[in-house]
């Protein structure tokens, strides 16, 4: 009796297994504007964000991915090839663009995006605490930060006069932005030139077309196709000696001199955890969009050193992180 | 059976530990349950309020960081100095996002923010903020939470600086910080705890998602109940969670930010130990049964399996096996059970071994006794079947002696006081028998020593060996002549007295033991019964021809008393039937001659009308005149002169033995029975006394003809006799009461005066006359009453008539003699009477009679007629107050011509009749008259009579 009791109860354990095990496994397809070779470690956050729901990848979960290479125009057609396999969940992280291009490409399969800017602002959410559609995601809210950041480089740069702007025009709002950043650089009594590029051409282009010796500073805006291509700018800006303020501390570990922005890793990790979450039943708009909890200083002694600047005590006393 | 036992140990074992299990597991599981609850609550109570602290340590750390920064001089510092301290607590604090300086006044002087630019000296006044008033009023202010871009939970805080020149600092705060915080708040596995405001929003939780969704908590009870300010007693309630999961809830307050700290636990989670200990104590409950149930088999079957080897021998020794023993070694009662068990099976054994020996000596013996009692039956049957001749007795005597004794030879003798004569032999030499017989039949005692020795001391002789020293040599050559070693003599008695004897011998030396002697003395006995059984037949059946032959005598006799011929003619048929006659003669006396009035037989006879006359030479008539039984055996032997008659007689009619018997009437012959047979011989006593009984029969019968015919003779005179009486009477009556009438008649006219007148003298002389001759009258019809009476010719007329008439009738009648002696006279008769049917006019005489009597008789007092009506007969009763009459003269007085005292009723007159009279009327009509009587009592007459005369009465009989 008492056996059979006990072979009834690992029948009873087993076949949730075999039917979990007979069930497809879930999908994700993960779309990132930008290319594995800059966003490995975000990749990474994203399937820590993912475990925490208990998903593996292989293990109990398949996850596409695809890179955009910060070619934005590619996005829609990896998209449709993602959707083709039929995913559980869509990723659309590395690019304001990115999520635009999944809330097109789809409208119920649920989406967990990752916006540089203002979701709201950009239309991927009318509301960031109740998403109304399938999308949800985080906002790295870099956009915001911009207009900081040339506060951050005035106080870093008390002398600074001209600031020449690196902006991506093709975002969304760059417009919109650019005049934000005008109206920053007149109260912080800064004259801005505006360097454009969507292109990597266009990013030698236009620092080609900077007037040698009338730029004091370079802020880069938090544009993800410029992110992407932030080791070309970093070598442009050192090579003109540049003091630049860049959005992420990855421009900075890279030899950048001054960063601020969110922890984009942990940004990441929550589009993990929602996707897990998505997977695991929730709803898209019972996830409202984060936002960031916290920005990050971080100033690169030695790019310092190597621009012969003394970083004003006052700066160090602000800085989150300083790397030597 | 066997699982009887086993298993009510293994049931009992394995329910005792079971029961005891369960009520410890459920004690257990109550108390763990009431604990749990006790500590989870009191657990919850703990980390709501220690997650409460944590969470207002958290703003207060922020406030005391703050602090840091907020003394008075502070505000004197320059722009920059000012600046980096706020930068320096941005960069301690993550949760400050914005920090703005207010001086004294209220005015911003200095913001620094992390997200939007930093501001220097824009003086915006805020004097009249309550961020600045409030803080400067109470050191440290904390505003109500509010939600940046409607989704992220800020608070303000606003820390005054004291001094003259303080100002305030004001920081704004993002609660989403808290979230490391309330997550890193484990309570138990699924234990979380969030915080709401005043208004019941979230403002932490570990799913930040629901606070940057700006949920509502109120909805739940708990919240509402713990922001209710009354119901702040019940710090932990059961409640459900924001799924509608049961969760146990504590909360907690932080009075200065007014905020609720809430630590939930899913009930499940609460119940957690609980469960695990209930299944735990339900594992170790199965566990312990079946090893319980293991235990009890083991120690059952311990228990059980000598048990059973006790039962299973028991069993076996009970079912006949005694030579089974048990083996039981348990060393306890078990095993002492086994050891008595095995002894009482060897004493059973035992016993056993001897019952059956017993029972076969007993069989033996008995089937022994068997064969005797068979053989005994067997010859008694012989016994009866035969009853009037021994030698079929003796044959089965001789046979089954023979046979039960394995004797080899057997003699069986008659004794009769000096012969031995054979009955029986059997066995012995083959052949020899006849011989034998004949050599040993008719045998003298004295020639057989043995058997004398036998029959003188009545006792059984034994020889157990022929051939040993001292047998007489005859008899050791007759043992080897007829070839046996032993014998023995059984002698035959009866009543003591030896009548026969029987030998049996045997081939193998050696003597009859006991038994064998007393079945021998049985065979005995039994030849002893059967010999008087003959004897006592025969005398039987002799009484009873004997008895038979009177008993036809008496009847032919009752049949014809008045003709003797019959009779006698009986008792010849009867005389030659049983006498073993052939002929017979009955002789009458007739004075000095006989003749013969009946013969039965082939014989001549004398003719019927012959008369001979009396003398002795014959024996019928020698019967006669000697008044004896005449017995000749032999005529032809006696003496010729003396029986000359009889002899002639005898040779002419061919006889030569007579038998006669006289019969006698009071001594003397009047006749006799003769019996004759043509062989000469004598007759047995019994065939004499057969004759005599005969004669006197036919005495008795003669006598009863003369009898008979002297009554009818009698009787006839006497009818004669009556009849002159009665023509006598009524010629005598007519003859004297006509003169009488004339006297009667004549003296009433002359008192009359019819014949002139007379004088008074003579007219009381003729009053006497009449007088007389009116009693003369009287005595006249009662006498010719009593005559009619007596010769029955008394006739009732019978008719209707009315016993109160009767009473008064008779009364008036006498009323006058009454009156004259002064006698009270009275009647009492019942009402209602019924009417009789009779004679009126008898019945009246009666009473008359009575009534009269009873003045006659009473000299003073009273006479009182009764009448009633008693069940269907009248009594009337005559009561007097005489003098009585005595008991012994009561019944005399109803006699003729009898009065009490004839000396003083002869004083009284009257005839004597009266009441004999009055007797007869009464019971010619069925009834009776009765007197009761005392001396000086007075007398009562009561008469008893039919209503009804039955029609029949008529005549006396």
């Amino acid at each position: 009796m008492r056996r059979r009791r006990v072979l009834g109860i690992g029948a009873a354990l087993g076949l949730p297994r075999a039917a979990f095990a007979q069930k497809p496994m879930p999908r994700i397809a993960y779309m990132s504007g930008r290319s594995l070779a800059t966003d490995a470690h975000l990749l990474v956050a994203f399937k820590e964000g993912l475990k925490t729901s208990g998903y593996v990848d292989g293990q109990n979960v398949t996850i596409d991915v695809r890179w955009g290479d910060g070619y934005y125009d590619r996005v829609p057609a990896l998209l449709t090839e993602l959707i083709a396999a039929k995913p559980d969940v869509i990723a659309a992280v590395g690019g304001n663009l990115v999520g635009i291009a999944a809330k097109k490409a789809t409208a119920t399969i649920p989406v967990v995006f990752s916006a540089g800017a203002d979701p709201t602002q950009i239309g991927l959410v009318q509301n960031l605490s109740r998403p109304e559609a399938n999308l949800t995601g985080i906002t790295l809210w870099a956009g915001e930060l911009d207009v900081k950041r040339l506060d951050l480089l005035r106080t870093l740069l008390p002398g600074a006069r001209t600031v020449a702007l690196l902006m991506n025009p093709a975002n969304p709002r760059a417009d919109e932005e650019l005049q934000k950043m005008k109206d920053a650089a007149r109260a912080l009594d800064m004259e801005l030139v505006v360097m454009n590029a969507r292109s990597t051409s266009d990013i030698d282009r236009t620092f080609d077309a900077l007037p040698p010796g009338g730029i004091d500073a370079l802020a880069v805006v938090a544009d993800a196709f410029l992110i992407n291509r932030r080791a070309r700018i970093l070598e442009l800006a050192a090579a003109r000696k540049l003091p630049a303020i860049f959005p992420a501390r990855e421009f900075v570990e890279d030899g950048g001199l001054v960063s601020y922005g969110t922890r984009w890793a942990d940004m990441y990790r929550v589009v993990g955890s929602y996707t897990g979450r998505i997977l695991k039943g929730a709803k898209p708009s019972d996830l409202p969009v984060q936002r960031p909890n916290a920005y990050e200083l971080v100033i690169n002694l030695k790019a310092a050193r190597t621009l012969g600047l003394t970083v004003p005590p006052i700066m160090l006393g602000r800085a989150d992180e300083v790397l030597e | 059976m066997k699982r009887g036992l086993f298993f009510k140990y293994v049931t009992l074992f394995v329910g005792l530990v079971s029961a005891v299990l369960v009520i410890n597991a459920a004690l257990d599981l109550y108390f763990v349950y009431q604990d749990n609850r006790r500590a989870s609550i009191d657990v919850q109570r703990e980390k709501a309020e220690a997650a409460s602290q944590k969470i207002e340590s958290f703003v207060r750390e922020i406030e005391h960081q703050i602090g840091w920064v907020a003394y008075p001089q502070w505000a004197a510092l320059p722009v920059e100095q000012r600046r980096f301290e706020y930068f320096r607590l941005l960069r301690q604090v993550p949760a400050i996002t914005e920090l703005t300086q207010l001086d004294r006044n209220g005015h911003e002087q200095l913001k620094v923010s992390r997200l939007s630019m930093d501001m220097v000296g824009s003086d915006i006044d805020r004097s009249a903020d309550p961020v600045f008033t409030e803080a400067v009023a109470n050191k440290v202010y904390f505003g109500p939470v509010y939600y940046r871009k409607e989704s992220e939970p800020y608070l303000t805080m606003a820390v005054a600086h004291g001094g003259r020149n303080g100002g305030v600092t004001v920081a704004e705060i993002n609660l989403k910080l808290i979230l490391d915080v309330i997550t890193r708040i484990k309570i138990g596995e699924g234990g979380y705890a969030y915080v709401v405001d005043r208004l019941g929003r979230l403002i932490a939780h570990p799913d930040i998602s629901l606070v940057l969704r700006g949920t509502d908590m109120n909805a739940l009870e708990q919240v509402k109940e713990a922001r209710a300010p009354a119901a702040i007693d019940e710090h932990v309630v059961r409640a459900r969670d924001l799924a509608g999961r049961p969760v146990l809830s504590a909360h907690a307050e932080i009075q200065a930010l007014n905020w609720i700290v809430f630590v939930e636990l899913p009930s499940n989670e609460v119940l957690k130990p609980v469960l695990n200990t209930g299944l735990r104590d339900l594992a170790l409950l199965v566990l312990g049964l079946l090893i319980a149930g293991g235990a009890a088999a083991l120690l059952a079957r311990r228990m059980v399996v000598p048990i059973r080897a006790l039962q299973a021998g028991a069993q076996r020794i009970g079912g006949g096996e005694l030579g089974h023993r048990l083996s039981i070694k348990t060393g306890d009662e078990l095993e002492a059970l086994a050891n008595q068990f095995n002894r009482s099976a060897e004493a059973l054994e035992e016993s056993y071994s001897m019952l059956e020996q017993r029972v076969e000596d007993r069989t033996r013996e008995l089937s022994e006794s068997l064969e005797q009692q068979t053989a005994t039956a067997g010859v008694l049957q012989v016994i009866s079947q035969s009853p009037t001749d021994v030698q079929p007795v003796f044959d089965a005597i001789a046979e089954n002696a023979l046979r039960l004794l394995n004797g080899w030879s057997i003699i069986v003798w008659q004794y009769d006081g000096t012969k031995l004569r054979v009955g029986s032999i059997q066995g012995g030499l083959p052949g020899s028998n006849e011989a034998l017989r004949a050599q040993l039949n008719e045998m003298p005692i004295e020639r057989l020593s043995f058997a004398a020795d036998a029959i003188r001391s009545g006792k059984v002789t034994q020889i157990a060996d022929s051939e040993a020293e001292g047998v007489p040599d005859y008899l050791r050559d007759m043992a080897r002549l007829r070839g046996w070693r032993a014998n023995v003599a059984v002698p035959m008695l009866s009543e003591g007295q030896p009548i026969g004897l029987f030998s049996l011998s045997r081939v193998e030396p050696g003597g009859f033991n006991e038994r064998e002697v007393t079945l021998l003395q049985t065979f005995a006995d039994q030849a002893v019964i059967a010999i008087q059984n003959v004897r006592l037949f025969t005398e039987l059946s002799d009484s009873l021809e004997q008895q038979t032959a009177t008993g036809e005598i008496l009847h032919v006799i009752s049949q014809s008393p008045t003709d003797v011929a019959p009779v006698l003619t009986a008792v010849a048929k009867a005389a030659v039937r049983f006498c073993g006659a052939e002929d017979a003669v009955i002789a009458i006396r007739y004075g000095d001659f006989w003749g013969a009035v009946a013969h039965e037989g082939p014989m001549e006879v004398l003719a019927p009308d012959t008369r001979l006359p009396l003398g002795r030479e014959t024996s019928p008539s020698r019967a006669i005149v000697d008044g004896q039984t005449v017995h000749l055996p032999d005529i032809q032997a006696l003496d010729p002169v003396e029986f000359a008659a009889a002899l002639r007689m005898g040779k002419q009619m061919g006889f030569r033995a007579a038998l006669a018997a006289p019969m006698l009437r009071e001594g003397v012959a009047i006749g006799s029975i003769a019996l004759r047979r043509a062989e000469p011989g004598a007759y047995t006593p019994r065939q004499i006394e057969l004759l005599e009984a005969f004669a006197a029969q036919a005495v008795i019968a003669i006598e009863n003809v003369r009898l008979f015919t002297e009554i009818q003779d009698k009787s006839r005179q006497l009818e004669v006799a009556s009849q002159h009486k009665s023509q006598f009477l009524a010629n005598m009556s007519h003859e004297l009461r006509t003169p009488l009438n004339a006297i009667l008649g004549y003296t009433e006219m002359m008192v009359d005066g019819l014949y002139g007148d007379m004088p008074e003298k003579a007219q009381a002389v003729l009053e006497r006359v009449q007088s007389n001759g009116r009693h003369l009258l009287g005595l006249i019809n009662d006498v010719l009453d009593l005559s009619k009476i007596e010769a029955g010719q008394l006739v009732l007329t019978v008719e209707p008539y009315s016993v109160a008439d009767m009473v008064a009738t008779v009364l008036s009648a006498t009323e006058s003699l009454a009156r004259t002696k002064g006698i009270a006279l009275g009647s009492a008769v019942a009402p209602g009477l019924p009417a009789g049917l009779g004679d009126a006019r008898r019945l009246t005489q009666v009473l008359l009679n009575l009534v009269g009597n009873a003045i006659k008789f009473t000299d003073q007092g009273s006479v009182e007629v009764r009448a009633a009506h008693v069940g269907d007969t009248f009594e009337l009763s005559v009561v007097d107050s005489g003098f009585g009459i005595a008991p012994e003269d009561q019944k005399k007085i109803f006699e003729e011509f009898q009065q009490v005292d004839n000396t003083s009723t002869r004083k009284k007159g009257g005839t004597g009749l009266g009441l004999s009279i009055s007797r007869k009327i009464v019971e010619l009509h069925g009834g009776a008259i009765t007197v009761e009587s005392e001396i000086g009592k007075g007398s009562t007459f009561k008469v008893t009579i039919p209503v009804h005369v039955a029609a029949t009465k008529e005549a006396a009989q």
